[in-house]
């Protein structure tokens, strides 16, 4: 399992404690943020995501169970699993932190090896976010790739690429000799027979100069010499 | 090459081991007034194909066993002809086979449950190309006198998550080139105006929307993208 990129939010009022289960967590391969108080924890949940959420129960000011309970309300976190590390071990307060949305409780002093074991099980259950657009909204993307250019004949060039270009459709072809060339500005048709497939994997495209006047033929033709 | 016995009866091979598949084509295909040969292993039309050279192939993904039509496109792309027009055709759900045979060398496709409005269309756009190719003498060969070039292509963001983004392109990337993304979406996302780099890690056909699929993943040394993503994501379901 790939642990790549997933976040641990640890909310204890100890600094030691947190210090520690960040030394854990990282030697994992996990990257972790820290919050010593609840305020604090939803102050830095505004703009950070975290895949978990380890939390302790006794602290000064707000105690953790007003995170487990506040947190429904927040659409963002609702989701995010809770791993409660708490040196209550009582059944009442293990019965009321999973009551109130805990995903599992860990007893402290914990071992590194059970920390670890829990929060890779936890991990694992959680995808990776996904935003789907939905079909209007769908961003435009520049997507930009090497190719190389050559055959200049007087209407257009052959392209070789590892995109196979759909046929008459415009693409942008940019180069400084382009520019030089006088060529910067013209506008580039790919033609009807597009994506011919080479024995290099590339694929080769023939492509016309849009709107081809006596000038940019002659431009075109000069790019071989 | 050799020609086609008339030059007005387009002569097409059909290669598929569903008899009902190549029951239509066949019918359909000879209705349009084509020359029709149906095989159904990928032995039989290999053997048809070193004696003569049809207008257009027809090849089954699937052929008797698993993936068996790449093997035909490649032998076909390697030891036959580069620009013989060869068309894969794979069942609405295994896009993504469909993409493969074209990076491979296939130049389009066409899905089961087979369309007879699609299947004509696109026998008549490659027989159209067919002429032009025999008119410019065939294909250049590999370009003389190179220059780079970047190609700058228009693409459409379906979705995104932490590793990667999938989007939606008229032109079909070959997995594993490395690109670079840009424009507004991305300087929203990484709050950088620099490019993005990603690589293509799988591609599918979009049939619906007569496009291909690609996933640019990450470049997993860039660390810092997957969480902007991830803080770009929730912010998304925060509103």
């Amino acid at each position: 399992m790939s642990l790549k990129g997933k976040e641990v939010l640890i909310i204890d009022d100890v600094p030691d404690v947190r210090l520690l289960g960040r030394r854990i967590l990282e030697n994992i391969g996990v990257s972790v943020i820290e919050a010593d108080s609840v305020d604090k924890a939803f102050e830095l949940t505004v703009n950070k995501s975290p895949h978990l959420i380890v939390l302790d129960l006794e602290m000064p000011g707000k105690p953790g169970f007003a995170f487990l309970s506040a947190r429904r309300e927040f659409p963002h976190l609702a989701q995010v699993p809770i791993l409660v590390a708490s040196g209550l071990s009582d059944k009442k307060t293990v019965f009321q932190a999973i009551s109130l949305g805990a995903t599992d409780y860990l007893l402290k002093p914990f071992s590194a090896a059970i920390f670890i074991q829990k929060v890779r099980k936890l991990l694992k259950d959680v995808d990776y976010r996904t935003y789907k657009f939905p079909v209007e909204e769908m961003p435009k993307l520049q997507v930009r790739v090497s190719a190389q250019i050559g055959n200049a004949s007087g209407t257009g060039f052959l392209v070789e690429s590892p995109v196979k270009l759909a046929a008459s459709t415009r693409v942008t072809i940019e180069a400084p000799l382009l520019d030089q060339a006088g060529l910067g500005n013209a506008i580039y048709v790919t033609d009807q027979v597009a994506g011919y497939h080479g024995a290099s994997g590339n694929y080769f495209s023939t492509v016309n100069v849009a709107g081809l006047d006596e000038t940019l033929a002659r431009k075109l033709r000069k790019l071989n010499a | 090459m050799p020609k086609s016995p008339s030059r007005g009866k387009p002569l097409v091979f059909v290669a598929d081991d569903d008899p009902v598949f190549l029951k239509l084509a066949v019918q359909w295909l000879s209705k349009f007034g084509a020359q029709v040969e149906a095989f159904p292993t990928l032995e039989k039309i290999q053997e048809r194909l070193r004696i003569q050279k049809p207008q257009f192939c027809i090849i089954d993904v699937n052929l008797v066993r698993e993936k068996a039509g790449f093997e035909l496109i490649q032998w076909v792309r390697g030891e036959l002809s580069k620009t013989l027009p060869l068309i894969a055709v794979s069942t609405d759900t295994d896009t993504a086979s469909v993409a493969h045979a074209i990076e491979i060398g296939a130049n389009d496709y066409l899905l089961k449950p087979l369309n007879r409005e699609v299947l004509v269309t696109k026998l008549q756009d490659y027989l159209k190309s067919d002429e032009i190719q025999h008119e410019a003498q065939g294909l250049p060969a590999v370009p003389e006198t190179e220059m780079k070039v970047d190609l700058v292509l228009g693409m459409q963001v379906q979705e995104i998550d932490e590793l990667g983004i999938r989007v939606l392109s008229k032109h079909l990337i070959t997995k594993g080139t490395v690109l670079s993304i840009s424009g507004a979406f991305v300087e929203a996302l990484s709050g950088r105006a620099k490019p993005v780099q990603v690589s293509a890690a799988s591609t599918w056909v979009e049939s619906a929307q007569d496009a291909y699929g690609a996933y640019l993943e990450f470049d997993t040394l860039d660390h810092e993208i997957a969480g902007q993503v991830r803080n770009w994501i929730a912010g998304k379901t925060r509103v």
